[in-house]
C-alpha cells in the first residue's frame, strides 16, 4: 500500500470539489457542454490507455467502439423506447460493444505489436464502412438526429431530466468517476500487473506461465467496454450520432489525447482530452489554418514531452524507485 | 455483366494501371520502413506536396519531364529537413513515438499545403502526346496510363539495380538486417539513414507528379493515398519489395473489379483481404515481411 | 518522497532534479524540458497575438454566427458560401442601426463539430442567428438542436428534402434543394430535342446527398419518360480517385448520356479521365451536382459541354447580376460563383428579416422570415411560409468556352433556359 501523503489527498479533494461545483463556477452553457464532452472523450482516452498504456496494444481506431455503443443506444431510443431507463441503455450499449469486440479481439490478439495496430485499422474501417452504408438503419452519413433524451429514474423517482445540461453533466461526471475508480482498482490488482507484464515482455510473461492471449483479450474487452460506456454517454449528451464519431480522424484524435495526457496513468488521458478538445476548438476559431498549429503542437509534444502531462511525475517515481 | 471485348481489355489495363500507380507511391514508404524501421505517416503529405510542386512548376512554364525531376528533388529536400530536425532525435525511442511524430508532420504539411495553394483542385497539364487517346485495335485507351506503367517499371528496375548491384544498395540492405554489424564495419549509419529517407521522399515526390495529371491535385489526396499504401504494404509484407509488387497488383485488381461488380462494398473486400492476411500471414504474401 | 510532502511545488521539483547528479543525457533532457517551456510560452503568446475572428472594434454589433466547411471535402463550397455572406454583410453594413458582425467558424463537415460550433456561437459569443452550413448532415444535426439553441437558423447550402418544415426556427434560402434540382434538370432535358432522346447512366457519390440527388432525379425522370439505364444507380465511394472502372462501365453500357450526382470537386477529375478514354465524345453529361466555377476553371477545356441547373450564373444578363458579379470580382478576385450568389441572397434575406422584425428576438425574426422576399442577382426569391424553404428562379446552363470577360474565366455557364419559381416547386 503506497503511503498516503496529505498533499495528494488535498489535491484530489480540491479537484473533486471543482468538478462538482463546475456548473456554478462556469455559468455559460457552452462551457458546461464542453466540459461534459471532455469528460466523455477523457473516458474514451482512458480506455485506450488501458489498452495501450497497460496492455501495450496500439489501436488506431478505438473510437469505433464508442460509435457502436452510441449508435445502439441511439437506435433504441429513437425506434424502440424513447423513455428507456438509463441503466438499460448502459447495459445495451456495453453489451453491443462487447458482442462485436469479442470476435474481433479474439482474432486480433493472436498477433501483436504493429500487426495488431494495422488489424485495428482494417476492422475499424470495415465497421465504419458498414455503418456508413447501412443507410436505412443508421441514416448513413446523415446519422441519427433528434434522439430523445431519456430521464434518469431510480424506480419511479426522477433523478434528472436529460434536457438540462447540468443534469447531463452530473450524470456524466458520476459515471466517469465510477468507471475511473473501478478501472483503477482493476489495474492495481494482480490482473493489472499481469497486463503490465505482458506489455513489458510478452515472451517472458508466457514463460512464467501466463496465458498471454487470454489476458490480452481480457484487456481488450475491458478497454472496449469502457469505450462503450463513453458511447452511451455521448448519445445521451449530444442527442445525435453520425459516422464521424468513428472515422479514422476520430481514432487518431483519441490516440492523440491519450498520448498527450500520458499513458500508464489513468487520469492522464482526461487531461489530454481536455487540452486537445479545448485547443482544437480554440485554435480553429482563431484561424482556418488550424491544421498548421495542430501539427506543430503534436511535434513539440512528442519531441519534448513524450510521456505527456502525466508523465512528469511517472518518470520521477521510476527514478526514485531505482 | 458486360461481355464485350472493349470492356474487358479496358478493365484489365485499368487493373494494371491502378496497381502500378499504387506500387509507385507505396514503394517509398516500404523502403523507409524496411531499412530505417520508421513508419513514415507523412508519406502521403509528401506525395501530395510533390504533386503541388509539380503543378506550380508546370504552371510556370517548366517542361513536364523537367518538373518530373525537379519536384521530387524539392520534396527530397523537405524530407531531409524534416528528418534531420524532427525525426532523428527520437529514432532510438519506441516506434509509437515516430508514428505520432510523423502524424504530426503530416498534419503540419497538409495545413501548409492548404495555406499556400488553397482548397480547389488543380490540374497538371501534360504535353499533348501524353494525354492523347490511343486505339488498340479499335479500343480507345488513355496513353497516360501506359506512361505510368513505363515510369513505374523504370523506377522499380532502378531500385532493384540500386539495392541489388551497387555497393550503396547492398549496404542499405545490410543495415536493415543487422545495423550493428554495419556500423562496426565503419560505415556511417546516420548517413545511410538519411540517404534512405531521402530516397523514400524522392519516390513519394515522383509518385505525386505522376499521379497529379491523372487524379488531379487536391488537398485530401495525401491521406486517401496513405491508407491504400498501407494496405499494399501489409499485404505484400512490410519491407519486402517483391511482395509489394505482387500486393499492389492484387489490390489494384481487387479494387478495380470490386468497383465494377460490387460498387458499394468494394473497399470492404479490400479491408477483409487485409485483415485476413494480417491475421494468418502477418509476414505478408511472400512471407518476407519484417516486424522489428 | 520528501519532495511530495508539501503539495506540488514545481520549483522544488525542479531544484530536486537539478541537485541530483544525473547522467549527461538526462541533463540534456532537463535543458530540453526548459527549452520546451520557453517555446511553449512563446507559442502561447504567439497564439494570443494571432488576430482573432470577431474581435470587433465597433460598438454593440449584431452578431451572426456563420459555421461553414472550410476544411476537408466541401472546403471550396464553404469558401464560396462564406465569401457570399461576407459580401452581403459588407453591402448591408448595418442592421437595426448597429453594425453587423460575422463570426465565422469551421465546422469541418462533421455534424458533432457543427453542433458544438453552433452552441459556441449562440451561448458563448451571443450570436442572434446562425447562417450558412454546407453539408446536409451538419445542417440536420444543427436543425435538431434548434429548439435548444432558440435562434433562427438559415442555411444557404443544405439541399436535403428532410429540411422542409423541420422546425419553426430553421429556414433554407440559397442552393436549390434536391427535389428542386431534379425538377429543373428533368424539365431541361424534356424540353431539349437532343437531350430528351438520350439514355442516361446515373452515377452518384456514395453519401446522403448523392443518394438523394440520384433518387429524386430517377423518380421524376421515369415519370416523364426519360430513359434511365440503371434505375438502381451506381454508387462511387467517396475515396475513388481513379474513375477508370466506372468509365469503362459507362462505355460498355453503350449509353449516350450521363446524369452525374458527383460532388463538384470530383466532376473535373471524372471528365478529364473520361476525356482520355474518348468517352466525352460519346456522351452528354447532365450534372446533378452543379460544378462550381473554381472547379470548372481547374478543369479547363475538358469541362465544356455539361448541362447543369443552378440559381445563378455570371452569364445572366440583368443589371443586378452584373452588379453582383462586379462586386464579387472586386472583393475576392475570383470568378463569381453560383454558390457565392446563393449565399449572398440568403444572407440578405436574414439581414432584411432582422430589420423587418425590428429586434433580435428569435421568434420575431422567424416570423419575419416567413414569406420574406428579396430581389437579387438572379431575380426575386421568396421563402415560403408553408415549409420555411425558398421558391426561387433558376437557370439551365451549359458549360462553354467563355468569351472575353473581366474575370479571366475560361469557362462560362451559358444560360439556355430561364426557369420560374412556380415551375421548380415544390407546390404550396
Amino acid at each position: 500500500m503506497p503511503r498516503i501523503s496529505w498533499g495528494r489527498v488535498m489535491f484530489l479533494g480540491v479537484v473533486l470539489i471543482v468538478l462538482f461545483l463546475l456548473p456554478w463556477i462556469v455559468s455559460n452553457r457552452f462551457y458546461l457542454r464542453l466540459a461534459t464532452e471532455i469528460l466523455i472523450y477523457g473516458l474514451l482516452a482512458m480506455s485506450l490507455d488501458v489498452l495501450l498504456g497497460y496492455t501495450g496494444l496500439l489501436s488506431f481506431m478505438h473510437a469505433v467502439y464508442m460509435g457502436i455503443a452510441a449508435y445502439t443506444v441511439g437506435l433504441y431510443l429513437k425506434h424502440v423506447d424513447p423513455s428507456a431507463s438509463i441503466w438499460l441503455l448502459m447495459v445495451l450499449g456495453i453489451g453491443a460493444t462487447v458482442l462485436i469486440a469479442l470476435p474481433i479481439g479474439w482474432l486480433q490478439v493472436r498477433t501483436g505489436g504493429f500487426a495488431f495496430a494495422l488489424l485495428t485499422i482494417a476492422f475499424g474501417m470495415m465497421l465504419y464502412t458498414i455503418v456508413w452504408k447501412a443507410r436505412n438503419l443508421t441514416g448513413g452519413d446523415d446519422g441519427l438526429i433528434g434522439i430523445p433524451s431519456p430521464n434518469v429514474n431510480l424506480s419511479s423517482l426522477v433523478l434528472a431530466d436529460c434536457k438540462d445540461p447540468t443534469s447531463i453533466y452530473f450524470i456524466t461526471l458520476i459515471v466517469v468517476i465510477l468507471c475511473f475508480y473501478l478501472t483503477r482498482r482493476i489495474m492495481r490488482s494482480p490482473f493489472g500487473a499481469v497486463l503490465e507484464s505482458i506489455r513489458e515482455n510478452e515472451e517472458r510473461a508466457s514463460f512464467v506461465g501466463i496465458h498471454v492471449h487470454r489476458y490480452k483479450l481480457w484487456g481488450w474487452m475491458l478497454a472496449c467496454a469502457l469505450a462503450g460506456v463513453s458511447g452511451v454517454l455521448f448519445t445521451i449528451m449530444k442527442c445525435s450520432v453520425s459516422p464521424t464519431v468513428m472515422d479514422p480522424g476520430a481514432g487518431g484524435s483519441v490516440l492523440m489525447m491519450a498520448l498527450l495526457g500520458g499513458l500508464g496513468t489513468l487520469w492522464g488521458p482526461f487531461l489530454g482530452a481536455g487540452v486537445f478538445i479545448f485547443a482544437q476548438d480554440y485554435i480553429s476559431t482563431m484561424t482556418e489554418h488550424w491544421m498548421i498549429f495542430l501539427g506543430i503542437f503534436v511535434i513539440i509534444l512528442v519531441l519534448f514531452v513524450p510521456k505527456g502531462i502525466a508523465g512528469f511525475r511517472e518518470t520521477l517515481f521510476r527514478r526514485k524507485a531505482e | 455483366m458486360p461481355s464485350d471485348l472493349t470492356f474487358w481489355v479496358q478493365t484489365i489495363i485499368n487493373c494494371l494501371g491502378l496497381g502500378s500507380l499504387l506500387l509507385l507511391i507505396a514503394i517509398g514508404l516500404n523502403i523507409i520502413y524496411g531499412i530505417n524501421r520508421i513508419v513514415n505517416l507523412a508519406h502521403g503529405s509528401l506525395y501530395a506536396l510533390g504533386a503541388y510542386f509539380g503543378y506550380t512548376l508546370v504552371a510556370n512554364g517548366l517542361n513536364f519531364f523537367l518538373a518530373l525531376v525537379v519536384a521530387p528533388i524539392m520534396v527530397l529536400g523537405i524530407g531531409l529537413v524534416v528528418e534531420r530536425s524532427i525525426i532523428a532525435p527520437i529514432r532510438t525511442r519506441p516506434m509509437l513515438y515516430t508514428l505520432i511524430l510523423t502524424y504530426g508532420v503530416s498534419v503540419l504539411l497538409d495545413g501548409l499545403t492548404k495555406y499556400f495553394w488553397g482548397v480547389q483542385p488543380r490540374f497538371i497539364s501534360t504535353p499533348s502526346f501524353l494525354s492523347q487517346t490511343i486505339h488498340l485495335g479499335g479500343i480507345p485507351y488513355p496513353f497516360y496510363r501506359f506512361f505510368i506503367l513505363i515510369i513505374t517499371f523504370g523506377v522499380m528496375a532502378g531500385l532493384m539495380f540500386l539495392l541489388g548491384k551497387t555497393k550503396l544498395g547492398i549496404t542499405m540492405r545490410a543495415a536493415s538486417n543487422i545495423p550493428e554489424m554495419v556500423s562496426v564495419l565503419g560505415i556511417n549509419m546516420n548517413f545511410v539513414h538519411v540517404l534512405v529517407f531521402g530516397l523514400g521522399c524522392g519516390l513519394a515526390g515522383i509518385g505525386g507528379v505522376i499521379a497529379g495529371p491523372l487524379l488531379t491535385v487536391y488537398p485530401m489526396m495525401g491521406s486517401e493515398m496513405l491508407i491504400s499504401c498501407f494496405i499494399v504494404l501489409v499485404i505484400g509484407g512490410l519491407g519486402s519489395l517483391r511482395g509489394s509488387v505482387i500486393a499492389a497488383l492484387l489490390v489494384g485488381t481487387v479494387q478495380t473489379l470490386g468497383y465494377v461488380f460490387i460498387t458499394d462494398y468494394a473497399m470492404v473486400v479490400v479491408y477483409v483481404m487485409m485483415a485476413v492476411i494480417l491475421s494468418f500471414m502477418p509476414r505478408g504474401i511472400l512471407g518476407e515481411g519484417k516486424f522489428e | 518522497m520528501e519532495v511530495f510532502k508539501n503539495s506540488l511545488n514545481l520549483n522544488r521539483l525542479w531544484r530536486h532534479w537539478a541537485a541530483v547528479g544525473r547522467p549527461i543525457e538526462k541533463q540534456k533532457e532537463g535543458k530540453m524540458k526548459k527549452a520546451f517551456f520557453v517555446t511553449f510560452a512563446f507559442f502561447v503568446c504567439g497564439l494570443l497575438l494571432v488576430p482573432g475572428n470577431g474581435w470587433a472594434q465597433s460598438k454593440n454589433p449584431v452578431k451572426i454566427g456563420v459555421p461553414v466547411t472550410l476544411s476537408g471535402m466541401g472546403a471550396q463550397v464553404g469558401v464560396d458560401n462564406r465569401n457570399g455572406i461576407v459580401l452581403a454583410a459588407k453591402h448591408k453594413k448595418t442592421v437595426l442601426g448597429r453594425p453587423i458582425e460575422l463570426i465565422i467558424e469551421d465546422e469541418e463537415g462533421k455534424p458533432e463539430v457543427g453542433v458544438r460550433k453552433a452552441e459556441k456561437l449562440v451561448f458563448k459569443d451571443g450570436c442572434i442567428a446562425i447562417l450558412g452550413v454546407v453539408f446536409s448532415n451538419v445542417g440536420l444535426a444543427v436543425a435538431g438542436e434548434a429548439d435548444k439553441l432558440k435562434v433562427p437558423f438559415l442555411t444557404t447550402n443544405v439541399m436535403t428534402p428532410k429540411l422542409y418544415g423541420i422546425n419553426k426556427y430553421v429556414f433554407r434560402c440559397g442552393q436549390l434543394a434536391d427535389d428542386q434540382t431534379a425538377v429543373g434538370h428533368v424539365m431541361g432535358i424534356a424540353a431539349d430535342p437532343d437531350l430528351s432522346k438520350r439514355t442516361y447512366y446515373v452515377l452518384a457519390d456514395d453519401y446522403a446527398w448523392g443518394h438523394s440527388c440520384a433518387e429524386s432525379f430517377i423518380d421524376l425522370a421515369q415519370k416523364k419518360g426519360i430513359k434511365i439505364f440503371n434505375p438502381k444507380y451506381d454508387n462511387a465511394a467517396l475515396t475513388v480517385a481513379d474513375w477508370s472502372p466506372f468509365i469503362s462501365k459507362v462505355s460498355a453500357a453503350g449509353v449516350d448520356g450521363m446524369y452525374s450526382c458527383l460532388r463538384s470537386p470530383v466532376v473535373p477529375r471524372f471528365t478529364k479521365q473520361a476525356n482520355e478514354f474518348g468517352l466525352m465524345k460519346k456522351i452528354k453529361i447532365v450534372a446533378g451536382g452543379s460544378p462550381s466555377e473554381a472547379d470548372l476553371e481547374a478543369g479547363g477545356e475538358a469541362e465544356v459541354g455539361m448541362v447543369t441547373v443552378c440559381c445563378y450564373s455570371w452569364d445572366i444578363d440583368t443589371p443586378a447580376s452584373k452588379q453582383f458579379a462586379k462586386a464579387y470580382w472586386e472583393e475576392f478576385k475570383a470568378v463569381p460563383p453560383s454558390q457565392g450568389a446563393q449565399a449572398y441572397v440568403g444572407a440578405m434575406m436574414l439581414f432584411n428579416a432582422i430589420e423587418k422584425a425590428g429586434s433580435t428576438d428569435a421568434d420575431k425574426i422567424a416570423n419575419a422570415l416567413k414569406g420574406a422576399t428579396y430581389n437579387g442577382p438572379y431575380g426575386q426569391v421568396r421563402i415560403s411560409p408553408k415549409d420555411n424553404s425558398m421558391r426561387t428562379p433558376a437557370v439551365l446552363t451549359e458549360t462553354r468556352l467563355a468569351p472575353p470577360n473581366p474575370y479571366g474565366a475560361k469557362i462560362i455557364k451559358k444560360v439556355l433556359v430561364n426557369l420560374k419559381p412556380e415551375q421548380l416547386g415544390p407546390p404550396e
